[in-house]
């Protein structure tokens, strides 16, 4: 039965308009501005006011689609929130993905029930257009948790997203968007002394659930590290080299003061 | 007639009363003159801000107990602002009666025009010093072509100087590097490069100077050629608008409060937007039942609320301060309250047209952060940035800075554009997304016990980080890996005690 023939019986059976309201105009989303996750999302991209939960287990790829989503946010003037219990948010990485940090809060409550009236606190106010829930938030809440919190991002235009392992029926439940990232797998690359180098990892994912979109699409995308043959937090060598550039300049800049 | 004549070059009067803390101090207790004597303030007041002469070894930043460890005898007592803003007040307006531009400085400083009193500087300089002296305060004062001289040549004198007309530079020669408002360190650097006189300064030219200070720099030689542009700021009058509320009876429950409180907000938010200012601030004072002598409270709890913005909205100032409040654990019994807003002097932001269209953003962001710092403590609720100067250990490479105000999400909008590192355009409005992906690490800390792999296992590395050896020697060999669980690792092997650990996971 089409939305039409619905309405006219409606009207019908109630002797008069019966119902009320426009149809909804289709959700705003965030494009990941990864071509892969993009299409298999549609146009919209990751439902803005809607629950959606990234899901696999550790190492799947769940934090590079956050960290994809969080860039998106920030870098167009919004602000984004970070619910890490865990302090597994790490700057430089998230810098380098390029999310705006001085454009993100990042909470990292230790008590159950702080960070219950945290992450309440940042998806009723409004004033957070993207809000994280990472690491043991999942386990925090339960279903009148997730229930509200839904109908609040609903109702404030907020993008709530769930990094989990997939085992809550509840969030599953309530999610408009459930992608399963199914793992990474390492990009090795032969180095010129013989030994291997990561050049970066692969990441596969299948959309499991979405209200939006069409369902069950897949595909994977590859991450690449900035340098091939680098090494991570960083080179040494240049890390050596910028310091003892640094002093050069100190000394030099010195002598010419005192010169003057 | 020329300009000259028509516009007189600007003369400036700076009247320096030294130990001004100290001195309103001694009007409150008289008896303690002659003995050595320190102000503290600061939460609890357990930090000395100011001593007089006869406390030797005091410095500011100590707590009493330190005090009096280095100046036996010394006598502490705590700051009476009240005294001191009633002091101030009196020695304001004692001035402007002898000048229509009068500006207070800070503590003890005051500024005033006395341009076009070419041979009467002396005597204006005297008065000055002769109202003080009748207010109780011993001052000294001093004429210049600006600001700064006026001040050093107050400070250093004493009793009334005046510094001729174009004689700024050559009197500021000789005086020391750190009568300037130096930064941070600056005073060690200028002391390693062996400049100590403001003169030197005045005669170093502008580049090194700028390549070593940035911009302070042109400040610096600006002051020390007593070039001081920075015009005085006369003070206005200004209105504190304050509304009460006095229960019939005590009440000990926040709903009757917050009714009390929204009428008191509503009438200040009236008389602001009545006289087209908005508020920045607003300070509660709740009275407590003085009568419950049950529960040792305080008479009176007073709570700052800092807004997002200046406003003149009621509902944005009730929302804030209703979470200020619930904030707080156990308030007890209240029988009046008190609500003060005065007017800031930021210019009133552009109204929307319909209600909550203006400022909603940001007032629901400070909302939120009071309600988050409300529920964590200051150290939970931070924005990150990385540090990679600091240290090559991941666990040092950045720095938590805890959120301050809401307004620094409006400056972080204004800089975000420089942010050039990311790889990642917006995708919102990138015509094509970017090929390239930095992986997302994430941090485990403290790194985490792991088996050690097997030989074959696949790995990047060593990347070796030897790092802290005067304090806690940290000796590391980092591998990218994959664990036996299939996991993409960033670990590393301790070279001090030979365990594995997983140091962060590539997600």
């Amino acid at each position: 039965m089409s939305v039409a023939s619905l309405e006219r019986l409606l009207e019908r059976r109630f002797s008069g308009a019966a119902v009320h309201g426009a149809v909804d105009a289709p959700p705003r989303g965030w494009r990941t501005g990864i071509a892969s996750v993009d299409l298999a999302l549609g146009s919209a991209g990751l439902p803005q006011g809607r629950l959606s939960e990234l899901f696999g287990e550790r190492s799947s790829g769940k934090t590079t689609l956050a960290y994809a989503v969080l860039a998106a946010c920030t870098r167009s003037g919004e602000i984004g929130a970070y619910v890490d219990p865990e302090a597994g948010l790490f700057a430089p990485a998230a810098a380098a993905a390029g999310i705006d940090l001085a454009r993100l809060i990042v909470v990292r409550p230790t008590q159950i029930d702080a960070l219950r009236r945290a992450v309440d606190a940042l998806v009723r106010s409004g004033a957070c257009s993207v809000v994280v829930l990472d690491g043991w938030s999942v386990n925090a809440l339960q279903t009148p948790h997730y229930a509200r919190l839904a109908a609040q991002a609903q109702r404030h235009g907020t993008t709530l997203i769930v990094l989990s392992h997939g085992t809550s029926q509840a969030l599953a439940s309530f999610a408009s968007l459930r992608i399963h990232l199914l793992g990474t797998t390492a990009l090795w690359q032969p180095g010129c002394d013989g030994s291997d180098r990561l050049s970066g990892y692969r990441i596969a994912f299948t959309i499991a659930k979405s209200k939006i979109g069409t369902p069950g699409k897949g595909a994977t995308f590859d991450v690449q590290f900035p340098e091939v043959a680098g090494s991570w937090p960083a080179t040494a060598a240049s890390i050596d080299a910028a310091a003892a550039a640094f002093d050069g300049e100190e000394e030099a800049e010195a002598r010419r003061v005192s010169s003057a | 007639m020329s300009a000259a004549h028509e516009c007189p070059s600007p003369r400036i009067a700076a009247l320096c009363i030294s130990e001004f803390l100290i001195q309103v101090c001694l009007q409150v207790h008289p008896a303690l003159a002659g003995r050595p004597l320190a102000v503290a303030d600061g939460v609890s007041r357990r930090e000395i801000i100011a001593c007089n002469r006869l406390a030797r070894g005091v410095r500011s930043g100590m707590t009493p107990k330190q005090a009096r460890a280095a100046c036996p005898g010394l006598v502490v007592i705590a700051r009476d602002e009240q005294r001191e803003r009633e002091a101030t007040v009196e020695l304001l307006e004692a001035l402007e009666r002898c000048s229509p531009v009068v500006e207070a400085a800070r503590c003890g400083l005051y500024f005033f025009d006395i341009r076009g009193l070419a041979h009467e500087e002396t005597r204006a300089v005297g008065a000055a010093v002769a109202v003080a002296e009748a207010l109780g305060l011993s001052a000294s004062a001093a004429v210049a072509d600006d600001k700064f001289s006026a001040a050093c040549a107050a400070w250093t004198g004493g009793g009334c100087s005046v510094v001729p007309p174009g004689g700024s530079a050559a009197f500021l020669a000789p005086l020391p590097v750190s009568l300037l408002p130096l930064a941070p360190g600056d005073g060690e650097r200028f002391d390693l490069l062996g400049v100590r006189v403001l003169g030197q300064i005045a005669a170093l030219p502008a580049g090194p100077l700028a390549a070593r200070f940035g911009e302070r720099a042109r400040s610096y030689s600006a002051l020390a050629r007593g070039e001081d542009r920075e015009p005085l700021r006369p003070r206005r009058a200004q209105t504190i608008h304050e509304e009460r509320f006095a229960f019939e009876s005590p009440v000990d429950r926040l709903e009757p409060l917050f009714f009390a409180l929204r009428g008191c907000l509503a009438g200040i938010a009236d008389r602001l937007a009545g006289a087209g200012h908005a508020c920045d601030q607003l300070d509660v004072v709740l009275v407590m039942d003085a009568t419950n002598s049950l529960h040792k409270t305080p008479a009176v709890v007073e709570t700052r609320v800092r807004l997002a913005e200046p406003t003149a909205s009621s509902a944005v100032m009730f929302d804030l301060t209703r979470i200020a409040l619930e904030s707080r654990e156990g308030i007890g019994a209240v029988e009046a309250i008190i609500v003060r807003g005065a007017p800031c002097g930021d210019p009133l932001p552009q109204l929307g047209l319909f209600d909550g269209a203006a400022g909603s953003r940001q007032a629901a962001l400070a909302a939120a952060l009071a309600r988050l710092q409300a529920a964590l403590p200051p150290h939970d609720v931070v924005t990150l940035q990385p540090r990679l100067e600091r240290s090559r250990l991941p666990e040092r490479m950045q720095e938590r800075i805890p959120i301050s105000s809401p307004r620094q999400f409006a400056r972080a909008g204004v800089r975000s554009k420089r942010v050039s590192r990311a790889r990642i355009e917006c995708p919102v409005t990138a015509a094509h997304p970017p090929p390239v992906w930095a992986p997302a690490l994430r941090l485990l800390d403290p790194p985490q016990p792991m088996r050690a792999p097997e030989d074959d296992a696949a790995r990047a590395g060593p990347f070796r980080l030897s790092e802290s050896w005067w304090e806690q020697p940290v000796e590391r060999d980092y591998y990218q890996m994959t664990d036996r669980t299939g996991s993409l690792v960033l670990a590393f092997v301790d070279l001090r005690e030979g365990g594995w650990y997983v140091h962060g996971v590539f997600d």
